[in-house]
């Protein structure tokens, strides 16, 4: 049973306040995906989706932002583009890499390549999934809790 | 920008185009399916209609661009 204080008889404040404290835990629960894309419009589609299926979101615009992000926040998993200004997302892959936190974060690759030399080097690195834009956000969604289940 | 652009003003190459090419598309692609799963606002039966009709051409747009 609620214990209601005297100052808040009907149990507003209390409510809000439990409220709060639940949806607090809840997000720390959450999965953190960092979505990496220069593409403004599809970075913020692919955010609000994340978003709307539960995952706590950060986004990055370039390469060197989202490998400061990246470090930072530490995300359960990685959207990446490879195409990406400022740092290469090969690049970027290999940054993460050489940082043992970060090591084998589990990372996605979303692009628009066709160069199986580019793909290749990519899975070399210890991507899990590589996915070709354009492509059905339920399937990047699929990817991206595929690899949260297998660790 | 495309990650096989050549160095200097070397024109770009049928694997840059199709890469560019991609890059809105995927953009188009994601505002429509958020539109059409109602994740920006319910819509009505017409609004569904042309948001299908985005979509398939979407479809037949990548189509065009793998087969470059």
């Amino acid at each position: 049973m609620r214990n209601q204080g005297i100052l808040d008889p009907d149990g507003l404040e209390t409510d809000l306040i439990g409220e709060e404290i639940f949806s607090s835990l809840q997000k720390s629960r959450l999965s953190t995906v960092l979505v990496i894309e220069d593409n403004a419009d599809l970075n913020a589609g692919l955010c609000i989706r994340l978003t709307h299926n539960h995952m706590n979101v950060i986004s990055a615009l370039d390469g060197l932002e989202g490998l400061q992000a990246a470090f930072r926040e530490q995300p359960d998993v990685v959207l990446l583009d490879l195409g990406l200004p400022r740092m290469h997302g090969l690049k970027l892959l290999h940054h993460l890499r050489m940082e043992p936190q970060m090591a084998d974060t589990p990372v996605i690759v979303l692009t628009g390549t066709d160069n199986p030399e580019l793909v290749a080097k990519a899975e070399r690195w210890g991507v899990r999934r590589v996915l070709r834009k354009p492509i059905r956000q339920v399937h990047i969604v699929d990817a991206i809790q595929e690899v949260l289940e297998e660790g | 920008m495309s990650e096989q652009h050549s160095v200097g003003n070397q024109e770009p190459t049928e694997r840059d185009i199709v890469h560019d090419l991609r890059g809105p598309l995927a953009a188009i692609q994601a505002c429509a399916e958020l539109l059409g799963d109602e994740i920006c606002g319910g819509l009505n039966e017409e609004q569904h209609k042309q948001i299908q009709a985005v979509l398939r051409n979407v479809d037949r747009l990548d189509e065009m661009i793998a087969s470059l």
